[in-house]
C-alpha cells in the first residue's frame, strides 16, 4: 500500500493549501460585502461616531491583512476581542464572538452541530439504503412493471422539495394521526437519557424528508450505473466462469457500479455537515443550518462567517475522503 | 492441479464432443426480429479445434454465446439442437448449465482488459474461476492460480498474481485470460477472436500458447476469427458462415485450396498475400444482409458474382441447403444443382 500513502499524503497537503485560499475568500466576502458589520453592530440609534466606536470595538479600524491574521490566528490559540481597554478573551479555538450575545462563536457551533449530525446520519443511511436497492431492484427489472414503478417514484420523489413534504409529515403523522412526537431540542444523541428509541422517533420526520428528495436521485444514478455495469464485458466473463446471476451481480457488479455513488454520498454528507437549513427549519431543529440562517437575519457576521467556514471545510474534507475511499476500491486511481 | 489427459479411447470418434444441429437464434427488438443464427450445424471432436470464420455481423459471437448458455433466460430465442458429449445444451436449464460453464466449456474473449474485473487482482480473478467448480480453501486456489500463471508462460507468477489487470500488457493479460479458461481443464474452449487486439508478434505467441495447452490438456477448440492467417495456423477445421449460417465447412486444407462458396472465395481474395506483393486487394463488394428482413433467396445473392451461372434467378428465389461432398459441403445453388463451377481464383 507504499502508493496507497503517498496518494494520501499528496492529497492532504493540497487539503491544507485550499483551505487557506478558502477561509481567506470567505474572510474578503463579509470583509467587502455589501454589510456593514460595524453598523449592525451598534444597533438601533446609531449615529455616525457610535459607528466609528464599533469599528473598532470590531477591529476593523486596522488594515485588511492584520485583521486576518488575527482571526486567522484564533484558530492556533486563544485570542483577546473587542475595543481596546474592554477585551475579552476568546477562548482557543476562536472564531470570533457572536455580535448578539457576545458568546463564543466556537461554543455556539458547538452547541448547534450535534443537532445537525443527528438528522445527517440518519438521513444518510435511509436515503443510502432506499436509494441503492431500489436503484439495483430497477437495473436488474429494466423494463419490466417494478422498474417502472420505481423510476416513477424517484421522478416524484426528487421534484418534492423538502418544505412540501416536511410540512406534508408533520401535518399527517404529528398534527393528524398524532403518531409521532413534534421534534424537541432536548435529544441531541442516541446515547442520551431518552435513548435510542426517543432519538430515533424524534428525528424520524427530518430523516424522511430528507431521504425522499436524496433517495429519489440515488436511485436514479445508482440504476443507471448498474445498468451500465451490467453490460460490461467482465460482468459476461464472470458469468462464462460459471457465477450464477446474483453472485456476479453482487461480487462484480456492486463494486463497479457503485463507486459513483460512494462519489456522492461523500460530498451529500459533506454538505448536509454544513446544516440542512431547510430541513432544520421547517422541523425547528436548532442545528447548524437554523443557526447560519438566524445568525444572517440578525446580521451576527462572526457567526455566520464561521458557519461558511465550516460548511467548506467539510465539503473539502469529504472530497478527500471520497478520493480516498476511491483509491481503496479502484487501483488503477492510485497509479494516476 | 491441472494435468495431462488422455483421450477417453470408449468413446472414439463415433461420438464428437460437440455437433450443432440447424441452430438458431433470434432476438426481438423495436425494430424488428433479428435473426443473428439461422441454421448453423457445425461438428467438432475431442482435442480438435475448428475455425469458426466471418465477417461481423455473420453470427460468430451469437453462436458462441449460445454455445456457452448465456442465451438462456434472456429475451434471445434459441432452437435446433446443441449436443454437447450427447447431451442437448439448448435444453439444459440455467442450473446445470452454470455448473457446466467454466468447467466444461470455457471462454476467453477478444479485449482482455474490458474482459476482466479492473479492480481485482488477475490471481483472485483465476482463482474465483477454480472455486466456483472446486471446494477448495482461497488460498489452494491462490496456489492454483499461479501455477496456472506460470503454464500460460507468465514470468515470476507469485509476484503478478497480485497485480491487477491494468498492470499487464495486452499479450500479458490475454495469457493470464487463457488461464482463467482453462484452470478448470475444460473439454472445450471457446476462444472468441482472442489475437484481433494483439500486435501481429503478440498473436503469433498466443496462438502457439493455445496449440500448446491444448495438447498438453486434449481441449477442443472453437476459435472465432475474422482472420484466415489464424485459422491456417491453428485449425483443422474451418466453418465460413455468413448471415448466421454455415455456408461452406471442410477441412483446413480443402477449404484453403478449393473454397466452394463464393463467399468464401472472396474471403480468401481479400487476404493479402506476401507473394503477390504488387497485387491490390479484392474486396468483396456490399454490404452483408439485413437480419431483421432476410431475403427470400441465398443470404449472399445480393453481393455474389456468380448468379448469372445459376438458372431461373433461383439465387434470389430458393434458400440453398448445404450440398456437395459430406467432407466439404457449402450452400451454393452451384453445388445443389451441380452446376460446373468457374474456376475459383
Amino acid at each position: 500500500m507504499n502508493s496507497m500513502t503517498t496518494f494520501l499524503v499528496r492529497r492532504l497537503t493540497a487539503t491544507v493549501g485550499l483551505l487557506i485560499v478558502i477561509s481567506f475568500v470567505t474572510f474578503c466576502l463579509f470583509q467587502f460585502g455589501p454589510a456593514d458589520p460595524a453598523a449592525a453592530a451598534c444597533g438601533q440609534e446609531c449615529t455616525p461616531e457610535r459607528v466609528a466606536e464599533a469599528r473598532v470595538a470590531l477591529g476593523m479600524d486596522k488594515p485588511f491583512l492584520t485583521q486576518y491574521f488575527s482571526y486567522m490566528s484564533g484558530l492556533f490559540d486563544s485570542r483577546t476581542v473587542g475595543a481596546p481597554g474592554a477585551q475579552t478573551l476568546c477562548d482557543w479555538p476562536c472564531l470570533g464572538k457572536s455580535f448578539q450575545t457576545n458568546e463564543d462563536v466556537t461554543t455556539i457551533i458547538e452547541r448547534a452541530l450535534p443537532y445537525t449530525l443527528s438528522v445527517a446520519v440518519g438521513a444518510v443511511v435511509l436515503w443510502t439504503v432506499a436509494g441503492v436497492t431500489l436503484g439495483t431492484l430497477a437495473a436488474l427489472r429494466k423494463g419490466k412493471t417494478t422498474d417502472k414503478l420505481i423510476v416513477g417514484a424517484a421522478s416524484v420523489g426528487v421534484s418534492l422539495p423538502i418544505p412540501v413534504t416536511g410540512l406534508l409529515l408533520l401535518l399527517v403523522f404529528v398534527s393528524t394521526l398524532d403518531v409521532l412526537p413534534f421534534t424537541t431540542n432536548a435529544i441531541t444523541s442516541p446515547f442520551g437519557p431518552e435513548g435510542f428509541d426517543g432519538w430515533f422517533l424524534n428525528y424520524l420526520l427530518p430523516w424522511v424528508a430528507l431521504a425522499v428528495l436524496f433517495s429519489a436521485q440515488y436511485i436514479r444514478v445508482t440504476r443507471s450505473n448498474m445498468l451500465e455495469t451490467l453490460g460490461e464485458d467482465f460482468m459476461r466473463t464472470a458469468r462464462s466462469k460459471g457465477l450464477s446471476r446474483t453472485k456476479t451481480v453482487v461480487r462484480h457488479g456492486a463494486r463497479a457500479g457503485l463507486t459513483p455513488v460512494v462519489t456522492m454520498l461523500g460530498l451529500d454528507i459533506g454538505l448536509l455537515l454544513g446544516g440542512a437549513v431547510l430541513t432544520e427549519q421547517i422541523f425547528s431543529v436548532p442545528g447548524v443550518g437554523f443557526t447560519a440562517v438566524h445568525a444572517a437575519q440578525m446580521g451576527d457576521l462572526p457567526v455566520t462567517m464561521a458557519i461558511t467556514m465550516l460548511a467548506a471545510f467539510f465539503i473539502i474534507v469529504a472530497n478527500v475522503v471520497v478520493d480516498a475511499v476511491y483509491a481503496v476500491i479502484d487501483p488503477r486511481v492510485r497509479a494516476a | 492441479m491441472p494435468h495431462e489427459k488422455t483421450p477417453d479411447p470408449s468413446r472414439g470418434a463415433a461420438e464428437p464432443l460437440l455437433r450443432i444441429r440447424d441452430l438458431h437464434v433470434s432476438f426481438p427488438t423495436d425494430d424488428g426480429t433479428v435473426h443473428a443464427v439461422n441454421g448453423m450445424d457445425l461438428t467438432l471432436g475431442r482435442g480438435e479445434t475448428v475455425g469458426l470464420v466471418g465477417e461481423s455481423g455473420s453470427g460468430k459471437t451469437v453462436t458462441s454465446q449460445a454455445l456457452m448458455g448465456l442465451l438462456k433466460e434472456t429475451r434471445a430465442s434459441v432452437t435446433g439442437e446443441i449436443l454437447f458429449d450427447g447431451t442437448d445444451l439448448n435444453a439444459l436449464d440455467e442450473d446445470r448449465m452454470r455448473a457446466w460453464r467454466g468447467k466444461k466449456i470455457a471462454m476467453i474473449f477478444q479485449d482482455p482488459l474490458s474482459a476482466m474485473h479492473p479492480f481485482h487482482t488477475v490471481g483472485a480473478q483465476i482463482a474465483e474461476a477454480y472455486r466456483v467448480h472446486n471446494k477448495v480453501s482461497r488460498k489452494a486456489a491462490t496456489a492454483v492460480a499461479v501455477d496456472m500463471l506460470g503454464r500460460v508462460g507468465i514470468p515470476d507468477p507469485k509476484r503478478r498474481a497480485a497485480a491487477h489487470p491494468h498492470e499487464f500488457s495486452g499479450g500479458m493479460r490475454q495469457r493470464a485470460m487463457i488461464a482463467m479458461a482453462l484452470v478448470c481443464e475444460p473439454e472445450l474452449l471457446i476462444a472468441d477472436e482472442p489475437t484481433t487486439a494483439l500486435d501481429v508478434t503478440v498473436q503469433a505467441q498466443i496462438l502457439d500458447l493455445l496449440g500448446d495447452l491444448q495438447r498438453e490438456t486434449g481441449t477442443a477448440v472453437v476459435l472465432v476469427t475474422h482472420d484466415l492467417g489464424v485459422v491456417a495456423e491453428v485449425c483443422h477445421q474451418v466453418v465460413v458462415m455468413y448471415g448466421g449460417q454455415c455456408v461452406e465447412r471442410g477441412a483446413m486444407r480443402d477449404v484453403f485450396r478449393d473454397p466452394r462458396h463464393p463467399y468464401a472465395q472472396g474471403l480468401l481474395a481479400s487476404m493479402p498475400s506476401l507473394a503477390d506483393t504488387a497485387g491490390r486487394l479484392t474486396p468483396i463488394p456490399g454490404f452483408p444482409p439485413s437480419l431483421t428482413t432476410l431475403p427470400a433467396g441465398c443470404l449472399f445473392a445480393d453481393r455474389c458474382p456468380q448468379t448469372h451461372l445459376v438458372p431461373d434467378d433461383l439465387c434470389r428465389s430458393a434458400r440453398p441447403e448445404l450440398a456437395g461432398s459430406a467432407a466439404h459441403p457449402s450452400r451454393c445453388h452451384q453445388e445443389v444443382h451441380a452446376i460446373q463451377r468457374e474456376a475459383a481464383r
